[in-house]
């Protein structure tokens, strides 16, 4: 029995170490996806894992990079952390240290936050896609965010709302960390236009699916407009029980939820009055429909490209040349510093389909986005949202 | 098992995990051994209430999340010394446990599993609702490591290596080990096992079952707190999720897959469970399918874990040689 | 005023649409004294499944809604026969594991089936209707009046055929049953048959209103569990007085007091319950 005991404690102990060999597949820079790929937020993180492999599949077809003379392939590694901070340490780790890295990509602000805790001891760049602010505010050198302000769009949206003449606006934000940091802003963009909040009711755009009693509650105060942060298809859903209890105002909605996708599960009739951020392949960057259908093409016409998958196809470009400009695939300090001089991406023959046109110090990425409204059963002209 | 093999065997499995750091310097490695820890410390805990009293506790996430915040509120807002926060916060998470208890252990079975697990939902919606006291949402970040252990001659222990992380995270697990092994091993572990067995009889004859629940599911949850205190720091990171059922049932599985009622069970079901999906390089989806039909089969065919499977083949072949040895 | 009647057919309507998921769940639970945990999983492939016949074979709704209700019926029984029938004399926490093993099982082979999408299912009752006031979709109503219908036919089912005569008997009292001749694995397979069916009518009738993807099922999965702890597990005017009693608690208490914490509504309730009135209303006993 002991003898037993022992040989399978040493088996499993084998089987841990005997992990993975590092794969030093002769010039091959790896780059780290930690996402959520099964589960509720599945959907999301595939999103985001797509822009990346579009975009690693194009350089590869080109033949790779150029780095200090030397050709290398661009290989993904994707892990799954469920949307989990420690699982997200645990896939950083492992990438760093079996497939040597030098950025992580993440979707979330739990993941990037605990990453944030040792990556510039570990030397690793983080490229998040978050909105959450503390994210650029904590002073961290190795931290690239991805996705726009939300102080822009709220701004813009407010401006626009009071153009139009709403004066009362009701909200039903969703009870993510990102929506509650939209509704922050927002709470103090719109009394900057003299409007009114009449009523907030947060709801769980993940889990709920009934959100009759949160519209009841808020048409009572008989608002102008109802603002809606939070993904898609939930969003279409509260539009379309709106339309069902007779609310008959326009709508606001969050960054989040995107007209394209909303129209697979509501009609745009029931949009009328809408004011969104403009979809990806209506805007006038000119290289968004040409991404839009590269998309469609590689991954099916079904499919619709997103903010998401748009930004982090362009990102991964800009690691790529930020490391042929730096001479380096592995020092992560000269990488970060010459990501500036990638822009403009339009000059290297690549697509900049959110139209990112720079880079903070603080790590922020810079670009023009533009928003939408639905009139008269169809989109507008967007309208440009500069910061 | 042969008392005096059995000290060797303890032995070199504890040598083998003081050398550990020096071997393994890969943080990839080392941080799944540290992750380990932390769980085996949270199964263990569970398999108190569940393995020894019987009582399937489906909320087990809670009480580790409680004392993750505790301690995590309690550094950074309080700027309380890690040391002071430690005791405490698991003392929080053990007073909690004992509140709960009080209503929840009055009811058994069924009730008490979805009782539990209804609790546990409560405190994941006020962890994220509470955005005045958790931050929500938003989670907390910037939870600091343990404080530097200052020694009498002027040097100190610091924490910053993961090597360091790893040892504190084993003297933890050590201690929980020890602690829980002389609970279970006392006249308390035993009415324990007695209310486990049969809460009638053991009323019968003159055991208070409430108490006696009541003490093993307050120190189990004083323990799930301590391994929670252990995230907090080494993860420097906490949002809701933390505290969520999933955590509950993960920890259930591991204690149940390892082997329930043991000592070494949650262990080695932990490290299975931590280590084996990374090794399964494949597709998410196909992972959680093959883990939901592995532990279908397992609960089916090897119902005490494979702790207990081992034990009953020990049983089986000590039986063989006893009838060999009367033919 | 309007507010009020607004929130109180909310209420009826998602009163309505728990007890039916509750239903299934009691039935099995009185029976067996099995918790399902992944009864919420098959009501979500019951949805799937009606989709597919909808989207992809253009079948009638009620067509559809009659297939997935025999497809997962024989889903159910073959469950308990591979899954819990083996465990049935094993402590009561190997069959909680065993749910969520099939709990994972299910939910990842839907993702692999059908994608993390978020689906709409096509209906032809979503036209609001305004009574009083008061706007309710048609589809909404049907919801009302199939889980009327459901308990209507479960109880003379249960109390006027003679199978179900076998399955009270099971519930009441297991070794009388079998010494009269009644066999447990055919009346267990039967139970969880009929229960999972029902979880699949009540899937098939809700999915319209919301959408279905994979994860849809965890959701009403624990409201249902709150509703037979509340209405006494096995009952079943438990089960519908439990559904109704939730549904209004959180159109209501949402409506007036707050969105943010609705589902605190729902799990105080069963934490109240389940400290002063184990059995619930209706419960038969302890345990």
């Amino acid at each position: 029995m002991k003898s037993k005991t022992k040989r399978i404690l040493m088996g499993i102990v084998s089987l841990c170490l005997s992990l993975v060999v590092p794969a030093w597949g002769a010039d091959v820079i790896k780059i780290g996806f930690s996402g959520p790929l099964s589960g509720g937020a599945a959907k999301y993180g595939k999103n985001c894992e797509a822009g990346m492999i579009m975009a690693m599949e194009e350089i590869n077809a080109k033949g790779g990079i150029t780095v200090a003379g030397k050709k290398y392939k661009i290989e993904v590694v994707s892990l799954d952390d469920r949307y989990k901070p420690d699982l997200t340490v645990q896939n950083a780790r492992r990438m760093t240290s079996l497939d040597n890295v030098p950025a992580v990509f993440c979707p979330h602000s739990g993941g990037i936050l605990a990453m944030m805790n040792f990556n510039e001891k570990d030397g690793f760049i983080i490229m998040g896609y978050t909105t959450h602010p503390k994210t650029v505010e904590m002073g961290n050198k190795l931290i690239i965010r991805l996705p726009p302000d939300i102080r822009a769009y709220a701004s813009a949206f407010s401006d626009r709302a009071k153009e139009r003449g709403i004066k009362k606006i009701a909200a039903i934000p969703g009870v993510h960390e990102y929506a509650k940091i939209w509704m922050d802003i927002f709470q103090e963009e719109w009394p900057k236009r003299g409007g009114v909040v009449t009523d907030v009711s947060p709801a769980d755009y993940m889990k709920e699916t009934d959100f009759y009693t949160h519209l009841t509650k808020v048409i009572a105060g008989k608002p102008d407009a109802i603002l809606l942060i939070g993904a898609s298809e939930p969003a279409a859903l509260i539009v379309k029980q709106a339309r069902e209890l007779g609310f008959q105002g326009k709508f606001i909605l969050g960054d989040q939820a995107k007209l394209d996708e909303m129209l697979k599960v509501v009609p745009i009739e029931k949009l009328e009055g809408t004011i969104a951020v403009t979809p990806l392949t209506n805007r006038p960057i000119k290289d968004a429909p040409t991404f839009g259908k590269a998309y469609k093409k590689r991954f099916g016409e079904a499919e619709a490209s997103t903010f998401e998958s748009a930004s982090h196809y362009e990102s991964v470009y800009i690691l790529a040349y930020a490391m042929e400009i730096a001479g380096t695939v592995s020092d992560v300090i000269k990488i970060r510093a010459a990501i500036p001089q990638v822009f403009p991406l339009e000059k290297r023959g690549t697509l900049a389909p959110t139209g990112v046109y720079g880079l903070r110090d603080n790590g922020a990425q810079l670009r023009i986005t533009y928003g939408t409204e639905v009139i008269g059963g169809k989109w507008t002209e967007p309208f440009g949202i500069r910061y | 098992m042969n008392q005096m093999v059995r000290k060797w065997l303890i032995l070199t499995i504890l040598a083998i995990a003081v050398i550990i750091p020096l071997v393994v310097t890969n943080k990839y490695y080392m941080n799944i051994l540290i992750m380990s820890g932390i769980w085996s410390i949270v199964a263990l805990s569970l398999n108190l209430i569940l393995g020894y009293t019987g009582q399937v506790n489906l909320a087990h996430g809670a009480f580790f999340g409680i004392g993750a915040y505790a301690s995590a509120l309690m550094m950074l807002k309080l700027n309380m010394n890690f040391w002071l926060v430690l005791p405490l916060a698991a003392a929080i998470a053990g007073f909690f446990g004992f509140l709960i208890g009080l209503p929840a252990l009055r009811t058994r079975g069924s009730y008490f599993a979805i009782g539990t697990l209804c609790f546990n939902i409560i405190v994941t919606l006020i962890v994220d609702r509470w955005e005045g006291l958790t931050e929500g949402a938003r989670g907390l970040m910037g939870i600091p490591g343990p404080s530097p252990i200052p020694l009498p001659w002027g040097a100190e222990i610091t924490f910053k290596t993961m090597a360091a992380q790893y040892y504190l995270v084993l003297c933890f697990l050590l201690l929980t080990i020890f602690v829980l092994r002389r609970i279970i091993q006392s006249l308390v572990g035993r009415t324990f096992r007695a209310i486990r067995g049969n809460e009638e009889l053991a009323e019968a004859v003159g055991i208070q079952p409430m108490r006696t629940k009541i003490l093993s599911f307050t120190v189990s949850c004083f323990f799930a707190g301590i391994g929670g205190v252990l995230y907090a720091s080494y993860i420097g990171f906490l949002s809701p999720e933390i505290t969520d059922y999933h955590v509950s049932f993960d920890s259930l599985i591991y204690v149940m897959i390892g082997g329930v009622g043991t000592i070494v069970g949650p262990i080695i079901g932990t490290l299975l469970i931590v280590t084996i999906p990374e090794t399964l390089h494949i597709a998410a989806e196909f992972r959680l399918l093959l883990y939901g039909l592995i532990l279908i089969v397992m609960i089916i065919y090897l119902p005490r874990g494979i702790v207990g499977w081992l034990k009953s083949l020990k049983e089986r072949k000590r039986k063989q040689e006893v009838s060999w040895e009367q033919s | 005023m309007v507010l009020f009647f607004q929130q109180l057919v909310n209420g009826i309507m998602l009163g309505a649409a728990y007890s039916l998921v509750a239903l299934g769940l009691t039935l099995i639970y009185g029976i067996l004294h099995i918790p399902n945990f992944a009864h919420g999983h098959k009501y979500m492939w019951a949805a799937f499944t009606s989709l597919f016949l909808v989207v992809n074979f253009h079948t009638n709704y009620w067509v559809s809604l009659v297939i997935a209700m025999v497809v997962l019926g024989f889903v159910g029984a073959g469950v308990e026969r591979l899954v819990y029938r083996p465990l049935r004399n094993a402590p009561h926490v190997n069959s909680f594991i065993a749910a969520i093993g099939l709990l994972l099982f299910l939910e990842s082979l839907s993702l692999i089936f059908w994608g993390a999408d978020f689906r709409r299912f096509p209906t032809l009752y979503d036209k609001p209707i305004h009574i009083f006031g008061v706007a309710i979709t048609l589809q909404r109503l049907l919801v009302i009046v199939a889980a009327a219908l459901f308990i209507i036919l479960l109880q003379v089912f249960i109390k006027r055929t003679w199978l179900g005569a076998t399955i009270e008997a099971v519930a009441q009292n297991p070794e009388g049953a079998q010494l009269v001749g009644i066999s447990i694995d055919r009346v267990s397979s039967l139970t969880f048959g009929i229960g999972t069916s029902l979880a699949a009518a009540a899937a098939t009738l809700i999915a319209p209103i919301f959408l279905v993807y994979p994860t849809m099922g965890a959701m009403p999965n624990l409201k249902a569990f709150v509703v037979i702890i509340i209405g006494g597990m096995g009952s079943i005017p438990g089960a519908v007085i439990g559904g109704l009693m939730l549904g209004l608690m959180e159109a209501l208490g949402g409506g007036y007091i707050s969105t943010d914490y609705k589902d605190l509504f729902a799990f105080g309730a069963l934490v109240t319950f389940l400290t002063f009135r184990p059995t619930g209303l209706f419960g038969k006993g302890v345990r």
